[in-house]
């Protein structure tokens, strides 16, 4: 089973660095989008998955990741485009630190509220900072002629995260985000830093939101208020996590992919109501798969690893998944 | 015991008149307390009595409006939770906080984790010392299971694991043995000296009189947030304040009329003291009449998990019928089947003459059957009144539903100062209360009870034994769970023993009472 599934995932990734060879560069702009949205959502697994904050505001570091960026590449020090992505990625994480501190200490939906309102006041700041960000009309970045640029820096990101996130899910910042998840007052008293420790996964969750900011930014060449704080960035981000799977290692990326085939498929065949027949997707994936296709995957590998076959492992899924 | 306690005298902890008010109330009221190292100190008092919000003050949940908490000579009343829990202070918690979708393993390896040597150990270390904490309280052979699929019982023995796995210098240990029976109990007494012996101080809230009077070496009392007493067990039972405030008259006249009370440190005679050998049999009750319920063949379980297997059984109007049995023999699951919110397999429900087999929930409350759950369940956010009405959601007769609003405020009088209090902001024992009352509110024909006794003070379950009486009197029809099976069936007309999901004895209460296998099984003798 291992053998069959390492031999899999290494498969899966010759394929993927393959792929600019067989697709022409304008579709790879697509995939580049595609995994970019894995990025977002890797990182809001960290807060959202994990430590169970649903932070509704992560295009707010989407679009500083895209801003610093696009501005240091074409700033008096002209720097190349990797260290502009490590300096909006350290300032997203800054910023999410510093805001996480207070608004971390709201529950449920009062945090989402606030994360929602961060995200609308960065998109307001950059639309009226006009020294600065040039407002509604935006700036324009240095134009790159290599498309498979952008794909493989996003593919290199994807698979950091998929690595990371599988590192953290054992260690002990991955447990205490669980337990904080779980029950806020159980884990305090396990002798866990909760603060601490929901600061460190919003940070992280900024980080990424950061890098899919920059990658995207110098992808389009132009960054502009309306196009980056939008908050169909963030929700597309949650609604992968959750058809993926939140807490999960592989969820976020196998999410993504679902969702923008989902996505490509409704919008060709229907046309018109493209938002209303997503729409009834997610719903159908929240109602019976509220913990993903992963663990979907998983009852079924525990089935083909000798469990019994039902029929009704759909059903027990659904049962177990049922939220209460 | 305190064969095994250090010349005592070093205290590990000190509270220094310690205060924690919530608006008006003070739920802790100057509390001087010291806990020596090496001690076992139980704290007792009644429901509400502030014993919880004492543990939440030491550990950092709740904050000190006024006072000093002081742990082996250093000041930690402004310390965060965590910070505490990694100097060596482990609690449990009474209303049980696992972490829901982990399993039990790594429930424990966080303890493990995070604890007094949590820096020491990697994650996988952890795990592995979990596995011991495990096996040692006895969950070992559930390491694997989700912590959503254990019982009230387990889980109680999975928070004391994750304490443990703290390896803390003092455990707090807030009513772990609620919901154990008696064979039970005096395994988890045993466990807590062998933790006490192994050096650890003990500080435990128990309602459970035959375990604390058992395991502890001095004891505390508060009452309304003040400590009304401390001493020996044997010096403090004998307190007029504290039977009065707290075991209440019968207990002491139990006690007494068994004349062991000077001798009550003495854990085996104290049992035989509050469990009277041949007490007569007095039919108090009146005798029972028609088939009220008619349960044939019943089967039901969750998932792939069969529980219940072929369960018959009546109960007559105006009974109180006890049900018997270990910790995961079905009682629990019956109930919720009877009450639909598991569906039954096969077999059939008949109610007052109705099938109620493929009956929905809420057809069942239309029915006349109300359930008070094991865990209360009830709505945290609404006030005690607000829970009370939701009791009579399916009345139509609104004009009289004042007049039983104020019939409940007068049989739990403790639920009329609380009215307007949320009832997530109630102790443990007040909950139960208001469970209760909610149940009564739809004045149920037939009223399913599970864990009456959960975590209350013997005063209160004497009062709502009596309650119980006095409502079967006047015509509700009552299926009793208890874990205290002496109470339960000294209340019964009837029992039926389950064992593994199927019913192997029914007969009468004072016969079961009497029956050596059932004394040996449940009453621990």
């Amino acid at each position: 089973m291992r053998v069959f599934r390492a031999g899999f995932l290494l498969a899966a990734l010759a394929a993927l660095l393959l792929l600019p060879r067989f697709v022409t560069s304008y579709k790879l702009l697509t995939y580049t989008t595609v995994l970019c949205l894995a990025i977002m959502a890797q990182g809001w697994n960290f807060i959202g998955g994990f430590a169970g904050y649903a932070a509704f505001g992560n295009v707010a570091f989407f679009g500083i990741g895209a801003y610093t960026t696009g501005l240091l590449m074409i700033s008096k020090w002209h720097l190349s485009f990797f260290p502009a992505l490590a300096a909006g990625a350290l300032l997203s994480a800054c910023v999410a630190a510093l805001l996480g501190f207070p608004i971390l200490r709201l529950k449920g939906h009062y945090f989402a509220i606030a994360t929602l309102g961060v995200a609308e006041a960065f998109r307001e700041v950059a639309g009226a900072w006009d020294k600065v960000t040039e407002g509604a009309t935006g700036i324009d970045l240095p134009l790159r002629s290599d498309s498979n640029f952008y794909y493989y820096t996003a593919l290199g990101f994807v698979v950091f995260g998929v690595a990371l996130t599988a590192y953290l899910a054992r260690s002990k910042l991955g447990y205490g985000w669980v337990a904080i998840r779980e029950d806020q007052d159980a884990a305090r008293m396990l002798g866990i830093n909760t603060t601490l420790f929901k600061v460190a996964a919003y940070a992280l969750s900024a980080t990424f939101s950061s890098i899919a900011g920059g990658i995207i930014a110098y992808q389009n060449i132009h960054v502009a208020p309306n196009d980056f704080f939008k908050i169909e960035y963030t929700l597309q981000t949650i609604i992968a996590c959750v058809i993926g799977g939140t807490g999960t290692v592989w969820g976020p990326l196998l999410g993504a992919a679902v969702y923008q085939l989902l996505s490509t498929y409704v919008w060709s065949h229907f046309i018109e109501l493209h938002p209303t027949v997503l729409g009834a997707i997610i719903v159908f994936f929240v109602v019976f798969l509220p913990r993903g296709l992963m663990e979907l995957l998983r009852r079924f590998g525990a089935v083909a690893r000798g469990g019994r076959f039902g029929s009704d492992v759909f059903l027990a899924n659904v049962r177990a998944s049922r939220l209460d | 015991m305190s064969a095994t306690a250090p010349p005592l005298s070093v205290p590990l902890l000190q509270v220094r008149g310690i205060t924690r008010r919530f608006g008006g109330l003070a739920a802790v009221d100057g509390v001087d307390l010291e806990i020596r190292k090496g001690e076992i100190l139980g704290v007792i008092g009644p429901n509400g009595a502030g014993k919880t919000t004492f543990v939440n003050c030491v550990t950092g949940l709740d904050r000190l409006t006024s006072g000093q908490v002081i742990f082996h000579g250093e000041d930690i009343t402004r310390k965060p939770s965590y910070a505490i829990g990694r100097m060596g202070i482990a609690r449990t918690f009474q209303v049980v906080k696992p972490l829901k979708q982990l399993t039990v393993r790594d429930n424990v390896a966080i303890g493990a984790m995070f604890g007094a040597h949590g820096r020491e150990r990697s994650a996988s270390e952890a795990r592995q010392r979990a596995e011991q904490v495990l096996t040692r309280v006895g969950l070992g052979n559930r390491i694997e299971d989700t912590a959503s699929e254990l019982t009230i019982p387990d889980l109680k023995r999975l928070e004391l694991a994750k304490a443990l796995a703290m390896d803390p210098e003092l455990l707090l240990l807030d009513e772990v043995m609620a919901g154990l029976n008696s064979t039970e109990v005096e395994s988890a007494m045993e466990l807590i000296r062998k933790i006490n012996a192994d050096g650890v101080t003990i500080l435990v809230i128990e309602h459970v009189m035959k375990a604390i009077m058992g395991i502890s070496d001095r004891l505390a009392v508060l009452h309304f947030g003040r400590k009304i007493a401390e001493g020996k067990p044997a010096e403090i039972v004998e307190s007029p304040q504290v039977i009065e405030a707290y075991l209440g008259e019968r207990f002491a006249k139990r006690a007494r009329s068994a004349g062991q009370l000077g001798r009550v440190t003495q854990d085996g005679v104290f049992r035989q003291a509050l469990i009277p050998d041949e007490e007569p049999w007095k039919p108090t009750l009146p005798l029972p009449g028609d088939r009220l319920l008619e349960v044939k063949d019943l089967c039901s379980g969750y998932g792939e998990v069969q529980i219940l297997r072929d369960v018959s059984l009546e109960v007559l109007q105006g009974e109180i019928v006890a049900l018997i049995g270990a910790n995961g023999a079905g009682k629990t699951t019956l109930l919720y089947t009877l009450s639909q919110l598991v569906k039954p397999r096969s077999g059939s429900i008949r109610f007052a003459g109705k099938d109620l087999t493929r009956a929905s929930p809420e057809e069942v409350v239309g029915a006349g059957i109300v359930h008070v759950p094991q865990g209360r369940r009830l709505f945290p956010g609404l006030t005690v009144k607000e829970n009370l009405l939701q009791g009579v959601y399916l009345r139509r007769d609104r004009a009289v539903i004042e007049d039983d609003l104020e019939w409940v405020f007068n049989l739990l009088p403790r639920l009329k100062e609380r009215s307007g209090q949320l009832a997530g902001r109630l102790s443990g024992g007040e909950q139960q209360m208001c469970a209760v009352g909610r149940g009564l509110m739809s004045r149920p024909a037939l009223m399913l009870i599970d864990e009456l006794s959960l975590g209350l003070a013997p005063l209160v379950v004497d009062q709502l034994l009596d309650l119980i009486s006095q409502i079967n009197r006047k015509g509700t029809t009552v299926l009793l769970v208890e874990q205290d099976v002496q109470v339960a069936l000294e209340h019964a007309h009837r029992g039926y023993v389950l064992e593994t999901g199927r019913v192997v004895q029914a007969s009468a209460a004072p016969e079961l009472l009497r029956d050596p296998r059932i004394r040996q099984a449940y009453l621990g003798l």
